[in-house]
């Protein structure tokens, strides 16, 4: 986390960092550029990376628990791609808007259209999933590819009737990155999300019952179906907010929990918080090397999770594989 | 306890239960028998409050079984299934531990932890704690089934009726395990529990039942209470099957060969 603050375009020392708090503790203003790239740059950047990963790490694992499948992820079924699109809607009529209109509703509009989108393509996904009797894995992801599509060309829609700036933001903001990190963003974001997490640990004894199956976990107490809305609705809360400031970063939500799972098990109250913790730490590593590598230039850092992401999973699949077919005792 | 009056059920046009009636009472040990399709298990899911009813009613404690909270139900009934796939893999003990789940809000109590172990050492499955549930055999997966519904099912008292429902729970064990199994089912009907279990061994069925209720295309078309013989013409009319009867000499029982 310190490296993370440290390292930059612009480098900071632990000497700025002491001296900014104490001058913001102060009630004065930075002393100089360091501070400021320190306060106002850095630390907001660093925390809504951290948030967002175990925002989308701790997504993962809900979803998962509630799709019963380990490669569910809110890249894959739609939520992501929903948001996006709800956000780049936003992006295009904004600046149709007058000005004032576009400060005071600004911050707010795009994570609620990104969640009205992301909450309107999972639901989808889901009911057309559940309409297939048995719910595999094919057809949700089959129909997880179509709902995705549909939200990437309303995107690219946008994207086309956009003028010129909008267009590049949009296109940037598909890739994922954290470089317009601001203070209003962080506090929204990590508001929802610690909502989401105190909710969710409150689910995680539900979550283990539903391992058995729907009916199953209903002879055993759990109501399935008011679990299921009630988590699909936070989640999807949680993510678009996410989603809707720092754009789409695949594969945290599935790498993840399958890390985490290997490591620790599958039991939810353990997986949570875990989850939660290494998400915020590996996001803010990918962070980190979306800005060190061409720096002083960004790497949009869904690249960089995407990279590094895909071949890890390949190799978890393949190590999970051969466990099983031993049916391993412990994994 | 339970009282199934004139239930129907029917998916589309098909009939899977037709205008059963049944009581079960408190402390009774109950087998439902019959054909494959013949309703047994659609019948028992009702009872357990997973399905509705298409017609009629199903009363558990002189209350609509549809009108019972979830959480309220589990803790008054138990349900073995037949089949278990889980999605995600999971220790044995903690797979016995979410019958206790209704019962804690965070992490479990002593009482809780105490109760898990017992059910584990009454079907003998302690050595099993640690494994992984995937890994298990078929067996072994239905003790460790049994024991997660007799965690779940938790202490029992007369006063306290619980109600145990259990769909062919042998049906991987070997002899010496199906005894134990049934055995242990039949223990709580002494604190007043019932037990409606659907079994496929007729001998089985007459060695632990109190009653036997036989279900032919969703109807219950023979009713066999302990005091009665079974007979070559009802396994005739149920199973379709030419049996032999025998008396089990110094037994009041029958054993039935086919």
């Amino acid at each position: 986390m310190l490296c993370a603050i440290a390292f930059g375009a612009v480098s900071i020392t632990g000497g700025d960092i002491l001296s900014s708090f104490t001058h913001w503790m102060a009630g004065k203003k930075s002393a100089n550029i360091y501070e400021a790239v320190f306060l106002q740059i850095r630390l907001p950047r660093v925390l809504l990376c951290m948030i967002t990963g175990a925002v989308l790490s701790v997504s993962g694992v809900l979803m998962q628990g509630l799709f019963r499948n380990p490669i569910v992820e809110p890249g894959l079924i739609g939520t992501s791609a929903g948001a996006a699109f709800g956000a780049s809607f936003v992006f295009v009529l904004s600046a149709g808007m007058n000005k004032e209109i576009q400060q005071f509703a600004g911050p707010l509009l795009v994570p609620l259209f990104a969640f009205g989108g992301g909450l309107l393509a999972t639901y989808t996904v889901y009911v057309l999933a559940k309409g297939t009797k048995r719910m595999d894995v094919t057809t949700l992801l089959l129909i997880g590819i179509a709902v995705n599509a549909v939200g990437l060309s309303g995107t690219g829609f946008m994207s086309y009737i956009a003028r010129d700036p909008q267009a590049r933001s949009i296109t940037f903001w598909n890739l994922g990155t954290f470089s317009g990190a601001t203070w209003i963003q962080v506090w929204i974001t990590g508001a929802v999300a610690a909502f989401v997490f105190w909710i969710s640990l409150r689910y995680a004894k539900q979550l283990n019952t539903l391992v058995l199956g729907e009916e199953e976990a209903n002879y055993a107490g759990v109501d399935t179906e008011r679990l299921k809305r009630k988590i699909m609705l936070y989640n999807t809360a949680m993510v678009s907010v996410a989603t809707a400031f720092v754009g789409v970063i695949s594969f945290m939500g599935l790498i993840v929990p399958h890390v985490m799972r290997l490591l620790i098990g599958s039991d939810h109250k353990k997986l949570l918080p875990a989850s939660m913790i290494m998400g915020a730490l590996l996001l803010t590593l990918a962070d980190m090397g979306a800005r060190l590598i061409l720096a002083p230039a960004e790497i949009p850092i869904g690249i960089i999770t995407s990279l590094v992401g895909a071949p890890v999973f390949i190799m978890l699949l393949k190590r999970t594989n051969i466990l099983h077919t031993k049916g391993g005792d412990d994994d | 306890m339970i009282d199934v009056k004139q239930v129907s059920f029917s998916i589309k046009k098909s009939v899977l239960v037709k205008e059963v009636s049944i009581r079960v009472l408190p402390g009774e040990f109950v087998v439902i028998m019959g054909a494959n399709g013949a309703g047994k298990s659609t019948l028992l899911k009702m009872m357990a409050g997973s399905l509705h009813p298409s017609e009629g009613t199903i009363l558990f404690k002189e209350k609509n079984i549809s009108g019972y909270k979830v959480e309220e139900l589990a803790k008054q009934r138990a349900v073995l299934s037949q089949h278990y796939h889980i999605s995600f893999p999971m220790s044995a003990r903690e797979m016995v531990m979410i019958g206790r789940y209704p019962y804690f809000t965070n992490q479990p109590h002593a009482a809780d932890e105490a109760m898990v172990d017992d059910a584990m050492q009454r079907m003998q499955v302690s050595t099993l704690s640690n494994r992984q549930y995937h890994s298990l055999s078929g067996g072994e997966a239905q003790k460790i089934q049994m024991c997660r519904v007799l965690a779940q099912m938790g202490y029992t008292s007369e006063t306290q009726q619980k109600l145990l429902l259990l769909d062919e729970p042998v049906s991987h064990l070997d002899i010496k395990y199906q005894h134990q199994l049934l055995n242990e089912a039949k223990s709580l009907c002494q604190k007043n529990v019932a037990v409606i279990a659907v079994l496929h061994d007729i001998n089985l069925a007459l060695k632990y039942a109190d009653k036997i209720f036989f279900m032919k295309q969703g109807s219950v078309i023979h009713t066999l209470s302990k005091e009665e013989k079974i007979t070559i013409g009802l396994l005739k009319d149920v199973f379709d099957v030419e049996a032999n009867v025998f008396n089990i000499p110094g037994q009041s029982g029958n054993f039935v060969s086919y």
